[in-house]
Order: structure tokens, then sequence, then C-alpha cells
């Protein structure tokens, strides 16, 4: 049986009485981009936290690459190839766009205190590598016009083009995107929707998509897998979902 | 694939500097930059030249304080951890000097490197415990130790190493023989201690700040400033936060901890009371006014505090014709020329010289 680069497995989250992850469990194809779907408080975002090592799960396991991440703590999940984008923006404010990426490829670099304070020649060329990857990134994304601008003073949606960047300067195999479509209008959505695409075409990287918008889960995900109150009602392909009583009961409420 | 791809060509945009642009009265502000750079290193090599004595001492103690200060920004400025305690850094510095020379009779310029390493320790050791403390909180905590140092410095358990409420009087640091000779054949005169105390503070001081401006503008400078920015994202580039936020508690320590060991080295002597609360929050203002997060406003910072308060009696004793003892106006005095300083250039020195940058460069 061919497993899933990731595989969540039966995974639980219970915050005091409040069970927000029942048992969910689904694996991620590599290469491919999943779309996770569900109404508000389904425990979408639980979940993803789940992912990122934010949250522990009270029962279950989570396997990255065959291997189980619970043990990690939260700062080696971008080391062993989890990349991560945010909701709500979370990019360092007083930096460039390039510093933003840059600090993106840390786990891809080593220089230490000693080495940084010294300036070894070694540590000047890792730098200026990672200078050259990042611009490569900013480059591909699109944003070489405000490369050397601060991004606490940039549109929205560049902002959110600058985090899918840095999640990508980390060279994750698995990136994980928290909404990514919201707050963007609609010709950002069409360009989301092709750069998500691309990132799966020409890095083979495997994405999941935490998503409200239906329009862009449905046209680019490879399979789709939606949950309500914690519970994994619906896992296929985009129609097969989309078609699925128990996905319309969810969103649509039962119908008087 | 497409164009964008990496191919081992560099995006033209990676080495253009936005600064290029800026063009400050004709000159372009990078070459203004390095040569604002070369005056000051210029100045530096040229003041013992020039002065001797107490004027020269006092420009030792200007750079003295420069490192303390800076030793403060790193953790405050870029990292965005408080601290109300350095005093205590800057004791065990001074104090780690002191004891090595006193007790193991090193000479001077032996114990630098050891105080470093004693005072980065502490701070490492002091940074942990901080991990679980935020903002004001940590500043209370930090307040504890400030509070604590000079009643520890007196305790009598330690006070046959600490000289306890007496202190330490220490050897005067003479330049060694083959400096003197070398000054000797140039100037045909002796090197004043003075004026030794001084380039070896300079020495010290501008090695170090050399350190920390290739320390803040590196990976390690970047995950420093990416914490204070936003801690969580931080987390998930794969920061380690508990590493990186103790390691600069111990290298600040290690920063104002050397300044403590010139401090001794500088005035042949210490003992508990130069050591209070008041001298922490001496590098606080001394932070703030030079500028927060910004390098070179600590040797602005370092100029303040250590000039002002004499200013500021200056200022004081010249009211002796028209009030009744005017010294007890110092504080007041030295109060306004803060307040002052802050409303003028709220972002420190730093900020006032970037403002007026601004203000008279034209873009290309």
């Amino acid at each position: 049986m061919s497993t899933g680069i990731l595989e969540v497995e039966d995974v639980q989250v219970r915050f005091g009485g409040i069970v927000a992850l029942d048992g969910v469990s689904f694996t991620m194809p590599e290469g491919k981009i999943v779309g996770l779907i569900g109404p508000n408080g389904a425990g979408k975002t639980t979940l993803f936290n789940c992912l990122s090592r934010l949250y522990i799960p009270n029962d279950g396991d989570i396997r990255f690459k065959g291997k189980t991440i619970l043990d990690s703590p939260p700062h080696h999940i971008a080391d062993i190839g989890i990349g991560r984008t945010f909701q709500n923006l979370a990019l360092f404010s007083t930096m460039t766009v390039l510093e933003n990426v840059m600090v993106g490829g840390h786990s891809a670099t080593r220089s230490d205190f000693m080495s940084n304070a010294l300036r070894l020649p070694w540590r000047r060329r890792e730098e200026q590598a990672l200078r050259e990857r990042s611009a490569a990134l900013i480059d591909y994304l699109g944003l070489g016009d405000v490369a050397h601008t601060t991004v606490g003073g940039l549109p929205f949606g560049t902002q959110k083009r600058v985090e899918l960047a840095r999640a990508l300067a980390s060279e994750p195999e698995l990136l994980l995107m928290d909404e990514p479509a919201g707050g963007l209008n609609h010709d950002e959505l069409e360009e989301l929707g092709n750069v998500i695409q691309q990132i799966r075409d020409e890095r083979g990287v495997t994405v999941l998509l935490v998503e409200h918008h239906m329009g862009l889960v449905m046209s680019i995900s490879d399979k789709v897998v939606a949950i309500d109150f914690g519970k994994k009602i619906s896992e296929g392909t985009p129609e097969e979902v989309q078609n699925d009583p128990e996905v319309i009961r969810a969103y649509l409420g039962t119908g008087g | 694939m497409t164009s964008t791809q990496v191919n081992g060509n560099v995006p033209a945009f990676l080495n253009e500097n936005p600064k290029d642009r800026i063009v400050v009265l004709g000159v372009p502000l990078p070459l203004l930059e390095r040569v604002g750079l070369f005056v000051l290193l210029a100045a530096v090599v040229v003041l013992p030249m020039v002065y001797d004595g107490y004027d020269i001492y006092e420009f030792g103690k200007i750079l003295m304080y420069m490192l303390a200060v800076l030793g403060l920004n790193l953790l405050t400025g870029f990292n965005g951890q408080f601290s109300l305690g350095h005093s205590a850094f800057f004791a065990v510095g001074a104090y780690s000097t002191a004891i090595m020379m006193d007790q193991l009779g090193m000479p001077y310029w032996t114990t630098i490197i050891p105080a470093a390493a004693v005072c980065f320790v502490a701070g490492f050791l002091f940074g942990l415990p901080a991990l679980r403390l935020d903002g004001l909180f940590l500043a209370l905590a930090t307040f504890a130790l400030a509070i604590a140092t000079p009643q520890l410095l007196k305790y009598d358990g330690i006070a046959h190493l600490t000289g306890g409420v007496q202190g330490i009087v220490l050897d005067t640091p003479y330049p060694p023989a083959w400096i003197d000779s070398i000054v000797m054949s140039i100037t045909g005169e002796e090197l004043s201690v003075d004026r030794w105390k001084y380039m070896f503070t300079a020495f010290v001081a501008v090695i170090m700040f050399a350190g920390a401006w290739n320390l803040v503008h590196s990976r390690t400078g970047r995950a420093l400033i990416a914490i204070r920015d936003n801690p969580l994202s931080a987390k998930t580039m794969g920061i380690n936060l508990a590493m990186f936020k103790s390691s600069a508690f111990g290298v600040s320590a290690m920063y104002t901890g050397v300044a403590g060991s010139l401090f001794a080295i500088m005035d042949e002597y210490l003992a508990p009371e130069s050591f209070t609360f008041a001298e922490a929050i001496k590098f606080l203002v001394g932070g703030v006014v030079g500028g927060i997060a910004s390098l070179f406003g600590a040797i602005f910072g370092g100029w303040f505090v250590l000039e002002i308060p004499n200013i500021a009696d200056l200022v004081a004793s010249s009211l002796a014709d028209y009030i009744n003892n005017p010294q007890g106006l110092t504080g007041l005095i030295y109060g306004l020329f803060l307040i002052f300083t802050v409303y003028v250039m709220p972002m420190g020195a730093a900020g006032l010289v970037q403002i007026l940058v601004h203000r008279i460069s034209t873009k290309r």
C-alpha cells in the first residue's frame, strides 16, 4: 500500500471539555494539492496547528515521511521539511521583503553567533548563497520591485506573497497554507491559484490548503478532505466531495 | 521551466542598494556613510594625539559607556527583551577583572577575555529563567537583580574577594614596554597612562563594535529581530527561541560586562556603590536617546549619559548668582535635558539623523 507524504491518524484534540478534533484521519499523496474544508469552527485551524506542532494532539499520530512529528519541538518542523503560511499575516514587519525571505531560509543555513560575529569566510559564502536563493524566490513570485522595501507598509495581497516566498525559502517538501485566499480580490485569487499549482508542478511541493473559498479549493485541489464538528465527513476528488450529501448538509443545514 | 527559475543568474534587484538613489547635497548616501565611518575611526585614532589627562580619560569613558549601552541595545533593541538589571552584569565584568588582577596577579589586559566569558555565562544562565517572563515581568525580575547586586558585593562571606564595602584598589595599567618604546621613537615623549588607558579602551571597543555590527547583519541578527517582531512566526521558521533568547542575554551581558572590566581598569578602583540600579537606568537612557536598535546610536548614548550630568552640573553652578545652593537643581536640570532630548528626537539620535537625511536628500 502506498502511504502518503503525510499521514494523519485518528487525531484527537480536546480543550477542557470541548472536543475540537475527534479522530480525524487522512493521508496526503506526495506532489499533490489537498484541500481541507469545513464550516467555521469545524476544527480546520486546530488541525493545522497540530501539523505545525503548535498544538499537541491528545490522541492519535501525525507522520511525515513515515516518522512521527509529535516528538519534534516546533522549531524543528521547518528543518524536517514542513513550511507554513499564516491566516493573519505573520511577517517580520520591520524587515525588508528580502530579509523576511532570508529568515525563511533560517533552517536551511547553519552559521551561529561566533562565526557571524567574526564574519568567517564560510559564513560569508553561506550568506551570499542564501541572498541569491532568496532573490530567486522573490523574482519567482514577482516581488522584485519591492525586494528592498520594509514589509509593514506593503498592500495586503503583496504581503501574502511575501509570506509564500518566505515559506518556500526553507525548501519545504510539504507546504501548509492557512486560508491564503482571505482578503484577496478576484484577480489576485486567480493568480494565487496559478502560483500554488506552479509550486506543485515546478518544485514538486505537496500543498495542504485550508481554505474557505470553495471556488479556489475545488479548482486546484487534487483531493479534498471535509471536516465538520471535529470529524471527517468526506474525502475524495473535488467532484465527489462537492456532491457528497454530508458536505452539502454541513454547509447548507439539513433543510427544514 | 520558466525564465524566472534559478539558473545561476542573479536577479538584478539583488545588488541594487536602495540607498544608491538617495543623494544628500549632491553626494550619494552610501559614499557619505563611508566617509562618516572613516571620520569616526580617524577621530578615535587622533584623539589621544591631541588630548591628554582628564580630557582623554573622559573620551575613554564615553567608549566604555558606549559598549555598555550597546550591550543592552543588543538585548532590548534587537531582541525585544527588557532589562533593568544590566548594572549587575557591569559589576560581574568589573569584579571579574578586579579579582583576577588582585587575587591572581594577572596583568590587566589578560583579564578582558576571561571576564567576557564569565559575563556571557552569567547572562546566558539568567536568560534561561527569563524565557518564561515577558515584558513587564522580565523588567521586574531584572530590577531585582540590580537591587540585589550591591548588597551581594558587600556580603561578608565573599568580602575577602570583593573587598566588601571598601572595594578593591587596583594596579595602574601601564602601557607595555614595546608600545611605550614605539611611541617614544615616534614622538620623543613617554606615553602617558591616561592616553594609554584610552588607547586600550578604544582598541577593545572598536573590535567589539565591529563584532556587534557583523552579528546584527547576519543570520543571527535576523533571527533576533524576527523573534522581536513575531515570536510565533519565528518559531515556525525554525528559529530555536530558547537558544537565541538566552544567547542574546549572554552576548548582551558580555558587552556590558566588558565595559565593566574597562571601567575597573580605567578607574584603578571599584566599590559596590558604583553598581547600583542607577547605573542600569543610565544604560537604558543611553539606549533610548541614542536610538533603539541602532549601533551607532550607542556612541551618542555613551556620550549623553556621561556628559549631560556634568553639563547639568555646570548649568546649575552658573546660577549661583541668582539662587542659593543651586547644586540642588542638578537633577532637575538633567531631567529637563532628558525631556528636551526625547521631545526633539523621539527616535533617538539615530532616528534624528535619518529624518535629517530624508529632509535634505533628493531621490534620483
